[in-house]
């Protein structure tokens, strides 16, 4: 090959000189492998809320009797983030194929060491109901278009039960639970979305 | 860049060539051919197939989008075989597209053509692959990402025209690859080149960009003879002679038979006719092939005023399964072709989805391709080897010329509408496999070896992962949003 006198010579080794190639694409692939097991292979550390997803012929209207609904499925997710829109969708992108007449349930634990105050913020399209331990905390038991409830909430040290229970009966809809601490000059502080721990309350499967 | 190298030394051993070709045709006809009857249903544009190959059989006239060939060899599958000999099908060509299929209706033979041809490509891919990297195990893992590409396996197993069109295009590449290692010219490489290029060509339009190649051969062989002079317009103006000719004689042909066999008119069909058409189909004169410009014209004219009917792209709809091309890069937009619901309730999906690390391999080596292809243009950097860098850019040509061919439709396009830039990325992975390893694999023998099976496994693995999509496995909904890793892939699961 003829060589021009403007041609640019670049090493024999692309990368880095004592690397021969060879192993920096063996490298390569073994991150993707590993890469591939964490995305195929097992459920996310932060998975720690469980969804119940319920169906049946006569579709909800009200908060009222949400969990007599029966269950048609069941999985985990890190937070209750579903922007509204028009069909059931999370922020993570992932499309859940839902988008009118059904009902959610999420639940999981909570576990605080010391005595905690917050303030759960529910935005929802349609209505909702949250329990603490078995007590409703707040709700908002009828149709609604996407808007917030502020519940605030005294934690006692130990874990705690909750659920939300979420219906949609038609039109858009969405759900977004967030949380903040409230600091004990009465401030809260910055919103973290229900799922994601903070140093003082974990989320626990 | 070499101009000047020996041809290609392809066979190591035969005995590895032929081991390598036995296991790709196994494993091909493994996930592409075995059971293809399944599902019993009509998957995406099949309805359309359908109706066309039907009226071939029925002699009826019509007009559809795409050239003849693909819906003739379905019809040709269905006569050939016979499954539905004791089933009246005639209904199914009444309308455009088939909305409900006969009872019994068996899809053997409509399949049969386009699954035998795309799982005999996986063949010619691992010929291809075989010229570019010269070594026969490289060869067969880099025909992995091809044959286990679930968004390639749903189509081919289906009655639809992407497999047969990427046959006929990857003969023609192979005969470009070979004629490209040769020194001395030869004519038959033009004919045979002209002659798959028009099979192709009457399967669908889109692979117009591809007739580049003969052109760019042709001017590779005059650079050649120039250094020699032996160079004269008189022969570059015969090899594109041999090659217009070549791809005339299949082009016409088909057209011709198309034209030929669909002569009975029915009033909707008509109505997208010249009176000239009309006349020559009551005079029984359209299996002239004096008539043929007439009839092609308005064939032309149809397909032109088909494709603006199409609605154009609106991502913003919910039903919309259009995607532009900057999401095919990712994989993305799944379509649903299908689904079944099983008695316990769980579904069964039939989705046009990527098995993401063969497609992305693509990605990365196109990515690649073009950031070589354009430092030896701008930086002028130095070419370790010509013809695999030849091959390449190529290869990059083609495929961003596709690209900008595409992003000047105006109409909505599809997932599978990247097939064609799909297959040359992932020869793009092969020539840059040469490109980068060749020099040093016998070096570090066993790193590259293991490192191709790592490479192996992840694309079987991601196969597999995505294989419940590809024949309709049932999944539970968790599964279906699971396998959503990028948004942009809108897989989602039935209500």
């Amino acid at each position: 090959m003829k060589k021009s006198s403007k041609e640019l010579d670049l090493p024999d080794v692309a990368f880095c000189p004592a690397v021969p190639r060879a192993h920096v694409l063996l490298a390569i692939l073994v991150i993707v492998a590993v890469g591939m097991y964490f995305k195929m292979g097992r459920v996310s550390s932060s998975d720690v809320i469980k969804l119940e997803i319920r169906q049946s012929a006569i579709a909800p209207r009200n908060t009222e009797g949400i969990k007599s609904i029966p269950v048609v499925d069941t999985m985990l997710l890190d937070t209750i983030s579903f922007p509204e829109s028009s069909d059931l969708v999370h922020k993570s992108g992932r499309r859940f194929g839902l988008s009118k007449d059904f009902a959610l349930t999420f639940s999981g634990q909570i576990e605080t060491r010391n005595e905690l105050n917050i303030a759960v913020t529910i935005a929802s399209d349609d209505g909702f109901r949250f329990d603490l331990d078995g007590t409703k905390i707040c709700d908002f038991p009828e149709n609604r278009g996407f808007e917030t409830t502020v519940c605030p909430v005294l934690l006692k040290p130990g874990k705690h039960d909750w659920s939300i229970d979420y219906f949609q009966g038609g039109g858009p809809l969405g759900i977004i639970t967030e949380y903040s601490i409230v600091d004990n000059s009465g401030n809260p502080r910055p919103r973290k979305l229900f799922g994601q721990s903070s140093p003082e309350l974990k989320f626990i499967r | 860049m070499k101009h000047n190298e020996e041809p290609t030394p392809m066979p190591t051993s035969k005995y590895q060539w032929l081991l390598g070709a036995i296991v790709v045709l196994a494993l091909g006809f493994a996930v592409i051919v075995w059971n293809y009857h399944i599902p019993k249903q009509k998957l995406w544009d099949e309805s359309f197939y359908l109706s066309s190959a039907q009226r071939y059989l029925d002699g009826k006239m019509f007009m559809e989008n795409h050239p003849p060939l693909g819906k003739l060899l379905m019809a040709l599958g269905e006569s050939i075989l016979k499954p539905n000999a004791d089933i009246d099908t005639h209904s199914m060509g009444i309308k455009d597209t088939v909305e409900n299929l006969p009872e019994r209706f068996s899809f053997i033979g409509v399949r049969f053509f386009p699954v035998i041809l795309s799982w005999l490509s996986v063949l010619l891919f691992f010929i291809l692959c075989g010229l570019l990297t010269k070594r026969p195990f490289p060869a067969l893992v880099l025909t992995l990402p091809y044959i286990l590409q679930n968004a390639l396996v749903i189509h081919f197993r289906a009655a639809m025209l992407e497999g047969i069109q990427i046959f006929f295009l990857l003969s023609a590449l192979i005969f470009f690859v070979y004629a490209w290692c040769l020194e001395k010219v030869r004519y038959r490489f033009y004919a045979a080149l002209g002659f798959f290029l028009g099979l192709a060509l009457c399967v669908k339009m889109n692979a117009i960009v591809f007739l580049s190649l003969p052109a760019i051969l042709a001017l590779r062989h005059s650079y050649l003879m120039k250094q020699t002079g032996k160079f004269s317009f008189r022969r570059f103006f015969g090899w594109i002679a041999v090659t217009l000719l070549f791809f005339l004689i299949p082009y016409v042909g088909i057209w011709q038979i198309h034209f030929g066999i669909a002569n009975k008119g029915e009033p909707a069909q008509l109505k997208e006719v010249s009176p000239e058409y009309k006349d020559l189909l009551a005079q029984g004169s359209n299996k002239s092939l004096l008539n043929f410009p007439l009839m092609f014209r308005d064939a032309m004219k149809y397909s032109l005023r088909y494709n603006q009917r199409v609605p154009r792209l609106n991502e913003c709809s919910p039903v919309e399964n259009g995607s532009s091309p900057g999401r095919w890069f990712f994989g993305g937009k799944a379509i649903k072709y299908g689904w079944t619901k099983q008695e316990n309730n769980q579904v069964g999906y039939f989705y046009l989805v990527s098995n993401p690390i063969a497609w992305w391999f693509g990605g990365v080596s196109i990515i690649l391709a073009i950031a070589l292809s354009l430092s030896r243009l701008v930086f002028r950097i130095k070419i370790e080897d010509g013809q695999a860098f030849s091959f390449i850019a190529v290869f990059v040509f083609i495929y961003l010329a596709y690209i900008a061919m595409i992003l000047q439709m105006g109409r909505a396009m599809y997932l599978y509408h990247y097939f064609l830039p799909l297959v040359l990325s992932l020869l793009c992975g092969a020539g840059l496999f040469r490109y980068l390893f060749d020099a040093v694999y016998d070096r570090n023998l066993w790193v590259m070896r293991i490192a191709l099976m790592v490479f192996a496994c992840e694309i079987i693995v991601g196969f597999i992962y995505m294989s419940d999509f590809t024949y309709g496995k049932p999944v539970p909904r968790q599964a279906v949003i699971d396998r959503q890793w990028l948004a942009t892939w809108q897989i989602e699961p039935l209500q």
